[in-house]
């Protein structure tokens, strides 16, 4: 009886450390979400250089300092695209799979496009804020 | 019951001096033991002719079964609790599509397991060779205590877990994530004190 219980409590035990790894992977994908969230706040920090320079619309410079580099990443790494005159985006690539990005990154603004990230901005009203 | 060194002393010699155990209960509840008390000190004692009297087998106390019962049974409670937590985040990752990913928890959790369940195997396996060679240390007062300690907590987790359901279920919060997670603990704990129970019958057999 008690080899029983013991077997059933192993097997519960077992069942639950294989569904942990389905869920949350192994070591590489914990690396791979960790230089993510890096990427994340370097995206965040050049989302906020360009929101700075278009604020200053007509003028050259923005008074903002260039994004610190966080990750080995550089300008080019980050597009900004401008989707009209009140709205436009930074993207980056991120590394971790499509099909976990969506899940991980769900309470960020943030939004996906396989493993492209994009933050959003937009004029209303006159002002220019993250959508 | 432990009984006092006065009486085990009185009984063993009354029981050495050639009363009989009616003789030596009868003068002991004249003086005001209670009757298990009587019981207890003349169990102490085999019931045999030998003189003087043969004490029977008492509870032992030593550092080194400290040592391994307590190692042994707070493993089981950690792994226990990370057990239920990776259940519970795994049971909302499947069931509430609104929660955050607690993959660092999920990861902790897992991490706990993967130490805590080979080493307390280890140790229970190790320690049933051990018994099974020799009884005797099924009279550990250490193992004892700490299996009555698991069985009383399992036995309040068991009882706060029905309380909960029926809060839940009475506040109109009885979701089938909340059974779910409900059914873990309840499978947990169940089994935990099952298992101890059996352990319990089988030193008290031996």
């Amino acid at each position: 009886m008690n080899r029983l219980l013991a077997v059933v409590m192993l097997g519960l035990v077992a069942g639950a450390l294989i569904a942990g790894f389905v869920v949350v992977g192994g070591p590489g994908t914990a690396r791979m979400e960790q230089r993510d969230e890096r990427r994340w706040q370097a995206l965040n920090d050049w989302g906020e250089y360009h929101l700075c320079r278009v604020r200053q619309e007509g003028d050259a410079t923005c008074n903002a300092p260039l994004p610190r580099d966080r990750i080995g990443l550089s300008e080019e790494d980050f597009s900004l695209t401008r989707v009209s005159d009140a709205a436009f985006r930074v993207c980056t690539m991120f590394e971790t799979d499509a099909a976990r990005l969506e899940d991980h990154w769900r309470f960020r603004r943030v939004s996906f496009d396989g493993q492209e990230a994009c933050m959003a901005f937009r004029k209303q009203d006159g002002i220019w804020s993250r959508d | 019951m432990a009984v006092s060194k006065e009486l085990s002393r009185f009984t063993r010699d009354a029981l050495a001096a050639g009363k009989t155990r009616e003789e030596i209960a009868q003068a002991l509840t004249a003086s005001g033991w209670s009757a298990s008390e009587v019981a207890d000190a003349l169990g102490a004692y085999a019931e045999t002719p030998f003189s003087p009297p043969v004490p029977r087998p008492q509870s032992t106390v030593s550092a080194r079964d400290f040592f391994v019962y307590a190692l042994t049974f707070g493993l089981m409670i950690l792994g226990a609790i990370y057990l239920v937590v990776l259940c519970h985040a795994l049971i909302d990752l499947a069931l509430d599509t609104e929660t955050y990913r607690a993959n660092r928890t999920i990861r902790w959790a897992m991490a706990v397991l993967i130490v805590a369940t080979p080493v307390y195997l280890w140790l229970t396996v190790r320690e049933r060779a051990k018994l099974a060679a020799d009884p005797a240390l099924y009279r550990s007062a250490i193992r004892k205590w700490l299996m009555y300690l698991t069985l009383l907590l399992s036995s309040m987790v068991l009882l706060g877990d029905l309380m909960a359901v029926i809060y839940a279920f009475l506040n109109g919060d009885f979701t089938v994530q909340f059974l779910a997670k409900a059914a873990v603990v309840a499978v947990v704990a169940g089994l935990i004190f099952m298992f101890y129970l059996g352990d319990i019958r089988k030193g008290d057999a031996a």
